[in-house]
C-alpha cells in the first residue's frame, strides 16, 4: 500500500464529508417553521458561539434559556467560544453579534461552520480511527486500510455531523482515544485514557452510556496487580477524574450569573446539572427505536400501564439489567490484564462492551434521542475484522433508523447517496474478501435469516412510504413502524454484542482467508 | 503496475460508476455558473420556439444566453426538453413549467426541482463518457484516469456543462481509429467509418474540436485512403460520404427553412463570435495571456503597445502551431496519432482565439486514455497539475475551495499510485512549489489580506504560472510526438 494510495483514500473520505456539507443543515431557512426558536441544531450551535463569545462565563448557562439555552457540558461551551472567536474574526461580527445574529444564514458562514466540524472531525476522530486500525505489520496493511475506510465512511456519522450538523465526532473521538489508551499495558495509559474519557464526558453527556463499562474495566485494572496496589491505583484514577472535572467546571462554581447575584454554589451547580440532564421531560419525546417507544404502541401501551413515578425506576432497572453482562465481562478482562500474560484484544473487547452498554442505554433509558445510536455505532465501526457481517449490517440499520430525522432535515438525497456509497464499498470488500460476508456470531442465522429479512424489511418500508400515504387515522404510521423495526434490530444487536463479549474471542483474521 | 485487460474487474467498473455518480449527485447544491442559465435557456428555446427562430431569438433582447453551439447540440437540448420523461415530470407537477419557459436574464432563478432536473441530465450524459472510455482504453488504469478526472467534475457537475459527453464522443472516435488499425475485413472499414462519423457528430455538437479536423483528415487520408501512394477509391469515398453526410444532416432542417442563407449566416455569426476578444475574462493559461501581460508591462514601463492580434493573424498562428502535428500524422501509427491529438489539442489551447480554460480538457482526456510509458506518465502528471490548477478560478467561491483541493489531491495521489513509482525531477519540485504558492495566494492570502484591492492580480498569477507550465507540457508533448514518429520510421 503506497503512501499515495493512502493519501488518495484520505482525501476522498474528506471530500465525502465536504460534499455532504453542501446539503441543507438542520433548520436551514427555518424550514420547520418554528417561531420561538429559529432553525435547529445548527442555529443552536451558532447561538452558543454567540453567547459564549459575548457573555461573561457566569451567564453562560443562564442566558435566555427559551432560545436554544446551553444544555451540553462545559467543554462544548469552551469549544463554542473558540469557534465563535474565529467566526467573529474571519466571517465578521454579524455572524455572532449578540441577539442580532439570531437566524443568521449566510453561505460563507455555513462553510465556516461546516469547516469547524470537519477540522475537529479530522483532528480527533479520523486520527483515532487511523491509530486504532493501523496494522501491526506490513502483511495486514491492506486490511487496515479497509478497516479505516469503513470506520470513516459510516453514513450515520457523516450524515449527522456533516449534514444535520453536530459535533458528535469530538465526543466519540475523545471517548475512543480514551479506550485506545486505557487498554494498553502500562497503568499510566489507563490514567491518560481516563483523562480523555473525562474530556469526552464533558463534551457530551451522552458519553455516560459508556461510563459503566469503562468504570468496570478500570476497576478491574486496579485489581489486576497485587492487592496492595489496588488502593493507590484507584485513588490515582479518582484524583485524575476529579482534577479533570475540576479544571473544566470551576468557572461555573466560582462565577455568578449577572442576573442572579445571590445564588449559592450548590444552587448554581444544580441548575447547570438540570440543564444538562433534563429529567423533568419524561420517558421519551419523539418516536425513537427504543423499547419504551416500541412498547407504547397499542395494544401494549406500556406508557399508560406504568405510573409516572414508576417510569424512571422501571427505566433504570431495565437499563441496569442490560448493562450487567458487559460490565461483568470487562471487569474480568481488566482484572486479567496484568495477571495473565497471554491476554490480548482488550481494546476489541472494550469496543464490544461499550457498544453493548450504549445499546442497553439506547433501548431502555430515559429521554433517548435518535442520534444516540451513534454512541453504539462508533465502537462497532472499528470492529470490521472482528465480525464484518454484523458490523456492516449494524451500520446500515443505524442509518436506516435515522431516516425520519433526515427526512425532516431534507437530507433524503444525502442519505441515499451515502447508503449507496457504503453498500458499494461493502460490495467491493466482499468481492475481494469472500469471508467478508460471514459472521462469527451464528453464521447461518446472521447471513441467511437476519440479513436478508431485515434488508427486505428496510427496503420494503422505504418503498411503502414512497408509494402509500399513511391513513388519516394513523398519521404517524411510518415513524412508528420505523421505531418498532429499529427496536427489534437493536435488540438483536445487543444480543450479538453480548455474545461477542463472552464467546467471540476469535477474529476473522485468525481464520483462513 | 501491471496492465490488466478489461474483462477483469467488471464489478469494480460498475461499483466505481455508482460511487462516482453518488459523488456527482452530492454536488447538486454546489455553485452553478451562468452556463446553467445558458443551457436552461436553450432547453426553453428548443421547447417553446419553432426551429427557424432557434438561432435568432433573444427574448426581445432580454437575454445574452443565446444559442451558440452547432445544430446537433440544439437537437440534443431539444431531445431533453421535449422527451416523454420531461413532459411527464412537468405534467405530474414534479418539475415546474417555469423551468422550461423563456425567461429574461433578470428573472431566471431556477427552482430546486429545476436544478435537480438539469444537473440530472449532465449526470446521465456522463454515461457517454464511460462508454467512450470503455471502448478507447486498453487498461483499467487508463480507464480510471479518464473517468475520474476532477476537471470534469468541476466543469460538468459544479460549473455546469456537458464536456463529459463531448469528450466521450471524442475518445470514442479515437478508440475506433486505434482499433481499426489492426482490424481486418469488414471490421477494418467499420471502425474507420465509425470514427469519422463520431468525430463529425462531435463537430456538429461543439465546434471547439474543429482544430483537430486537419489532423483527422491527414491521418485517415494517409493511413486508410492511400496504399503505396495510390488512392483507395472505396475507402476515400466512404469516409468522405459519411463525414459530409454527418456534417450536413444537422443543418438540413435549417436549410429547408424559408431563408436558408440567412439561417446559415446567423448560425455562423453565433458560432464564431469574433467580437469577444483575444482572451477570455479570466485569461486562459495560454500564449495570449503572456502576450497580454507583456503588452501591459510594455505600456506601463516603456509606454508602447505590442501589435494587435487580429482574428486572422490568430488563425494563421494556430495553423502554424498545428503544422508539426499534421506532419507527424502523415502515415502515423495509432500511437503517434494519439500523441498528435494531444499536441494539437495543446496547440489549439495555446494559440486559438478567445480560448476558455475548459479547453485544456481536450488535451488531458485523450492523454489519459493511452498514457503508458514513463514519459507519457510524467507529461500526464504535469499536464494535470497545471491544467487543473488553471481551472481553479472558475469555481471562485471559498465554499468550493475544499472541494477543489480534496478532489485534486485525491486524483493526483491515485494517479501517482497507479503509475507505480515515478521519480520526480528537480524541475517538477520547482513547478509544484510554484503551483503551491500560486494556489495559496489565489485562494487564501489574497481573499483574506488584499481583497478588494488588485482584484485581478491572483487571476493573473494563476494564468501566467499555468501558462508557463503548460508551455513546457506543450513542448514536451511535441517532443514525444516527434520521438514516436521517428521511431516508427
Amino acid at each position: 500500500m503506497t503512501t499515495s494510495l493512502k493519501i488518495s483514500m484520505f482525501s476522498t473520505l474528506i471530500l465525502l464529508r465536504i460534499l455532504v456539507g453542501y446539503q441543507p443543515h438542520s433548520g436551514q431557512d427555518n424550514y420547520h417553521g418554528k417561531l420561538n426558536a429559529y432553525g435547529g441544531d445548527y442555529e443552536a450551535q451558532r447561538h452558543w458561539m454567540e453567547l459564549t463569545y459575548h457573555l461573561p462565563i457566569g451567564d453562560w448557562y443562564w442566558y435566555d434559556l427559551e432560545y436554544w439555552g446551553l444544555d451540553y457540558p462545559p467543554l462544548t461551551a469552551y469549544v463554542s467560544l473558540f469557534c465563535g472567536y474565529f467566526s467573529d474574526k474571519l466571517i465578521g461580527a454579524d455572524s455572532v453579534a449578540l441577539y442580532t445574529s439570531r437566524g443568521y444564514e449566510d453561505p460563507i458562514h455555513k462553510a465556516y461552520m461546516r469547516a469547524t466540524v470537519l477540522l475537529l472531525d479530522t483532528l480527533i476522530y479520523v486520527s483515532v480511527a487511523w491509530v486504532s486500525t493501523k496494522g501491526s505489520d506490513k502483511l495486514h496493511n491492506r486490511k487496515s486500510l479497509w478497516s479505516l475506510t469503513f470506520a470513516l465512511t459510516q453514513p450515520a456519522l457523516v450524515l449527522i455531523d456533516h449534514g444535520h450538523f453536530q459535533y458528535n465526532c469530538v465526543s466519540l473521538g475523545l471517548a475512543l482515544w480514551g479506550f485506545y489508551y486505557m487498554t494498553k499495558d502500562h497503568f499510566l495509559n489507563c490514567v491518560i485514557g481516563s483523562v480523555f474519557f473525562c474530556l469526552a464526558l464533558n463534551f457530551k453527556q451522552m458519553t455516560l452510556y459508556y461510563a459503566p463499562v469503562v468504570f468496570a474495566y478500570l476497576l478491574g485494572r486496579c485489581f489486576s496487580k497485587e492487592a496492595k496496589f489496588f488502593l493507590s491505583r484507584f485513588c490515582t484514577l479518582g484524583i485524575t477524574v476529579i482534577i479533570t472535572f475540576g479544571i473544566l467546571w470551576w468557572p461555573f462554581l466560582y462565577y455568578l450569573p449577572s442576573q442572579n447575584q445571590d445564588l449559592s454554589t450548590g444552587e448554581r451547580l444544580t441548575h447547570v446539572i438540570h440543564r444538562i440532564f433534563p429529567f423533568q421531560r419524561g420517558l421519551f419525546e419523539d418516536k425513537v427505536a427504543n423499547l419504551w417507544c416500541a412498547l407504547s404502541t397499542k395494544p401494549i401501551s406500556i406508557r399508560t400501564r406504568i405510573s409516572e413515578s414508576m417510569q424512571p425506576l422501571a427505566s433504570m432497572g431495565l437499563t441496569l439489567t442490560l448493562i450487567l453482562p458487559a460490565c461483568c465481562k470487562l471487569f474480568c478482562v481488566g482484572k486479567l490484564n496484568e495477571t495473565s500474560p497471554k491476554h490480548h484484544g482488550d481494546f476489541q473487547l472494550l469496543l464490544w462492551g461499550s457498544a453493548s452498554t450504549a445499546l442497553a442505554f439506547f433501548l431502555a433509558s430515559f429521554q433517548v434521542h435518535e442520534k444516540s445510536i451513534l454512541m453504539a455505532l462508533a465502537p462497532i465501526s472499528l470492529l470490521v475484522w472482528s465480525d464484518s457481517c454484523f458490523t456492516h449490517w449494524f451500520a446500515i440499520v443505524a442509518t436506516w433508523t435515522l431516516w425520519p430525522l433526515l427526512c425532516v432535515d431534507r437530507l433524503e438525497v444525502a442519505y441515499s447517496c451515502m447508503m449507496t456509497l457504503y453498500l458499494v464499498l461493502v460490495w467491493i470488500f466482499v468481492d475481494n474478501y469472500p469471508i467478508g460476508l460471514s459472521s462469527c456470531f451464528n453464521n447461518n442465522l446472521m447471513t441467511r435469516t437476519i440479513l436478508p429479512l431485515s434488508g427486505f424489511g428496510m427496503l420494503s418500508l422505504h418503498i411503502l412510504q414512497l408509494m402509500v400515504p399513511p391513513p388519516s387515522t394513523l398519521p404517524d404510521l411510518f415513524p412508528v413502524m420505523w421505531s418498532i423495526a429499529g427496536c427489534g434490530m437493536f435488540c438483536i444487536s445487543w444480543s450479538v454484542t453480548c455474545w461477542h463479549l463472552y464467546y467471540g474471542m476469535g477474529t476473522i483474521k485468525d481464520k483462513k482467508i | 503496475m501491471g496492465m490488466v485487460p478489461f474483462s477483469y474487474k467488471s464489478t469494480s467498473i460498475v461499483a466505481t460508476f455508482i460511487f462516482v455518480t453518488c459523488v456527482k449527485i452530492l454536488c447538486i447544491p454546489a455553485y452553478r455558473s451562468t452556463d446553467f442559465d445558458v443551457h436552461r435557456n436553450w432547453l426553453a428555446i428548443t421547447r417553446n420556439l419553432p426551429l427557424k427562430k432557434w438561432y435568432f431569438d433573444d427574448i426581445n433582447k432580454t437575454t445574452v444566453h443565446t444559442l451558440d453551439y452547432p445544430p446537433s447540440f440544439s437537437f440534443f437540448e431539444y431531445l431533453i426538453s421535449t422527451s416523454p420523461l420531461t413532459n411527464w415530470l412537468v405534467s405530474s407537477g414534479r418539475l415546474d413549467e417555469r423551468c422550461l419557459a423563456l425567461l429574461p436574464d433578470y428573472d431566471n432563478d431556477p427552482s430546486e426541482a429545476c436544478v435537480v432536473f438539469h444537473r440530472g441530465t449532465v449526470i446521465l450524459s456522463d454515461i457517454i463518457l464511460w462508454i467512450g472510455a470503455f471502448s478507447a482504453c486498453k487498461t483499467y488504469q487508463n480507464f480510471l484516469l479518464t473517468v475520474l478526472n476532477p476537471g470534469l467534475l468541476w466543469l460538468d457537475h459544479v460549473h455546469f456543462q456537458y464536456n463529459g459527453a463531448m469528450l466521450g464522443i471524442l475518445i470514442g472516435s479515437l478508440g475506433q481509429l486505434v482499433k481499426g488499425k489492426n482490424a481486418t475485413g469488414r471490421a477494418y472499414h467499420y471502425h474507420h467509418m465509425a470514427s469519422c462519423f463520431l468525430y463529425s457528430l462531435l463537430l456538429t455538437m461543439k465546434h471547439l474540436y474543429l482544430p483537430l479536423a486537419p489532423l483527422y483528415f491527414i491521418y485517415i487520408l494517409s493511413t486508410y485512403c492511400l496504399r503505396n501512394n495510390k488512392l483507395l477509391l472505396f475507402n476515400f469515398l466512404s469516409v468522405a460520404a459519411i463525414t459530409a453526410g454527418t456534417l450536413l444532416l444537422p443543418f438540413l432542417p435549417f436549410l429547408i427553412q424559408k431563408e436558408p442563407i440567412e439561417q446559415m449566416l446567423q448560425i455562423a455569426s453565433r458560432l464564431f463570435p469574433f467580437a469577444r476578444g483575444l482572451v477570455h475574462d479570466y485569461w486562459a493559461a495560454n500564449v495570449w495571456a503572456i502576450w497580454m501581460l507583456a503588452d501591459k508591462l510594455a505600456q506601463k514601463v516603456a509606454g508602447f503597445s505590442l501589435p494587435e492580434i487580429s482574428p486572422s493573424l490568430c488563425a494563421l498562428l494556430l495553423i502554424t502551431g498545428l503544422l508539426p502535428g499534421l506532419y507527424c500524422a502523415w502515415k502515423a501509427t495509432p500511437r503517434t496519432f494519439l500523441y498528435c491529438v494531444v499536441f494539437c489539442g495543446l496547440s489549439s489551447f495555446m494559440l486559438a482565439y478567445h480560448v476558455h480554460e475548459k479547453a485544456i480538457m481536450t488535451a488531458i482526456i485523450p492523454l489519459a486514455t493511452f498514457c503508458h510509458d514513463k514519459n507519457d506518465k510524467r507529461l500526464f502528471l504535469r499536464l494535470n497539475t497545471f491544467g487543473l490548477v488553471g481551472l481553479f478560478p472558475l469555481l471562485f467561491r471559498p465554499i468550493e475551495l475544499p472541494l477543489k483541493l480534496m478532489s485534486l489531491i485525491s486524483y493526483m495521489a491515485l494517479t501517482y499510485h497507479l503509475f507505480g513509482e515515478i521519480k520526480m525531477m528537480r524541475i517538477d519540485w520547482l513547478g509544484l512549489a510554484f503551483v503551491f504558492v500560486v494556489v495559496w495566494f489565489l485562494e487564501i492570502f489574497h481573499p483574506i489580506a488584499i481583497f478588494p484591492r488588485m482584484e485581478f492580480l491572483p487571476l493573473l498569477c494563476t494564468s501566467i504560472t499555468c501558462a508557463l507550465g503548460l508551455i513546457v507540457c506543450w513542448i514536451s508533448a511535441g517532443n514525444l510526438m516527434v520521438l514516436s514518429s521517428t521511431l516508427q520510421r
